[in-house]
């Protein structure tokens, strides 16, 4: 096995990892809302409706609560081992230097108002103009993470692989992020309901699957250095577990798409639901390792350069 | 499957060279090199864009006295660049140490000498 040199240790990846997951939740559930949910929602008993409401509202403050939890606990972590502080005095301030003088710093600080502004952006009401600037306040933050990403380490200008970890990170965000919100949402729908807002999460997540594959291959191509980087680095064994995983959620979501779904309609759509439900959870829960995994990815020497060490015929 | 990965990995090999995420990729003056004319600063050019804030270019003379004048820069336009002053030198040998953070927080590390020729 190559050597997993993970920057920081497996903690970090650890934190880097949940706080992005937190933040690509928080923009997920916001699509649901905006995109997915309002012609199911008017379709179903306005009770009903909105008791979905208050449950997504929960889902949403609590992702907010984390990728904020996140986004401060990684801040502090990483500004102490930049600062190369020990004791906690030292480590604490070394926060306002590293957010005075480092990329690392000002992004996440400006992710954090851009965290903040979501609750104030929605307010009391779930009017979409209003959910459009909480999504696009999100989405701000998603993408931040391409800038503290290897893509955007090398090269002096405009970057194409900074641009597509971008696109891949927001991909990763509209198709897994919307899992939770689906899950609770199929939690307690009636058939027809659930039917439909599984038809319009599809059409959406094929477009961010589409996506996830174009933007993965890029980055492949890009960083991780060939046959040599994939088989002999860490950096290379990380992206194919990512790789296999993301085969794994591909399955689970053809499932899900063109075995339960159509049971939905049928006599047995109540075990279908249910079948269902526990069918996202699991996705979810392996999308959240896929994140994970991304975290350890870039806290990685990139395969290309740990490569150059290796003797192999094919770069 | 374990067993393909494994005779690939027997075919790969490992040269045992540190990996780095901010590398060297050059160095003015040169690294190893020996120079006619003292240098006024030494020029770091890396792998990646670095933190100058959080990073270092230590010189110092056989005797072990520090030549460079402290807190490095990166060039204008090139944030790979990372550069320190240097008091005039004399001739003789001079190793740098450097440290460098790069702006995806990763740190590494290395040396090399070079020689000022009398
Ligand atoms: C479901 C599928 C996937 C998801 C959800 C996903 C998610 C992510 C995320 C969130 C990041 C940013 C990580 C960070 O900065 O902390 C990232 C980066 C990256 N991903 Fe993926 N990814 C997926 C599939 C893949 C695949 C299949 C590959 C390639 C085999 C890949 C290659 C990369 C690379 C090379 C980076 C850049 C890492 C760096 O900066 O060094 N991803 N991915």
């Amino acid at each position: 096995m190559p050597p997993f040199d993970i920057e920081g240790g497996l903690g970090f990846a650890f934190v880097r990892g949940i706080s992005v997951a937190a933040c690509l939740s928080v923009l997920g559930a916001l699509v649901f809302r905006l995109v997915v949910a309002p012609p199911v929602l008017a379709g179903m008993k306005p009770s009903a409706a909105a008791e979905q409401d208050r449950r997504w509202l929960r889902l949403l403050w609590g992702s907010v609560a984390a990728a904020l939890l996140g986004a401060g606990g990684w801040l502090g972590l990483e500004s102490g081992a930049m600062a190369g502080a020990t004791g906690i005095a030292d480590r604490l301030a070394a926060v306002p230097l590293v957010v005075l003088n480092s990329r690392f710093g000002m992004v996440l600080v400006i992710r954090l108002g851009l965290l903040a502004a979501v609750p104030l952006a929605i307010g009391r009401s779930l009017r979409p103009p209003r959910l459009a600037i909480a999504a696009a306040l999100a989405a701000a933050a998603a993408a931040s993470q391409a800038s503290l990403g290897h893509a955007a380490s090398i090269g002096h200008g405009f970057e194409w692989l900074a641009l597509s970890t971008t696109l891949h990170i927001l991909a990763a965000a509209i198709w897994l992020g919307q899992l939770p919100p689906l899950w609770i949402f199929l939690a307690d729908a009636p058939p027809a309901a659930a039917g439909l807002a599984l038809r319009r999460f599809s059409r959406l997540g094929l477009t961010c699957v589409i996506l996830l594959a174009a933007t993965a291959s890029a980055q492949g191509w890009g960083l991780v250095g060939g046959v040599a980087g994939f088989v002999g680095t860490a950096y290379g064994w990380t992206a194919l577990a990512k790789l296999l995983l993301f085969g794994i959620l591909l399955a689970i979501a053809a499932i899900n798409r063109f075995t339960f779904m159509p049971r939905l309609a049928s006599g047995v759509a109540a075990t279908a639901r249910r079948a269902l439900c526990r069918s996202v959870l699991v996705e979810a829960i392996l999308g959240l390792l896929v994140i994970l995994a991304a975290g350890i990815l870039t806290s990685l020497p990139p395969g290309m350069d740990a490569a150059q060490g290796l003797r192999w015929p094919y770069r | 499957m374990r067993k393909t990965l494994m005779i690939l990995f027997c075919m790969v090999g490992f040269a045992g060279q540190a990996i780095a995420h901010a590398r060297l990729e050059s160095a003015v003056p040169p690294v190893g090199a020996t120079v006619s004319t003292p240098p006024k600063q030494i020029a770091i050019t890396f792998s990646e864009s670095v933190e100058p804030a959080f990073s270092s270019i230590e010189v110092t003379d056989a005797a072990g006295n520090r030549d460079d004048t402290g807190k490095p820069q990166v060039a204008a336009d090139d944030r790979q660049v990372l550069i320190v002053a240097l008091q005039p030198l004399g001739p003789g040998a001079y190793k740098v140490v450097w440290h460098a953070v790069s702006v995806d927080t990763h740190k590494t590390q290395g040396s090399y000498s070079f020689t000022v020729a009398p």
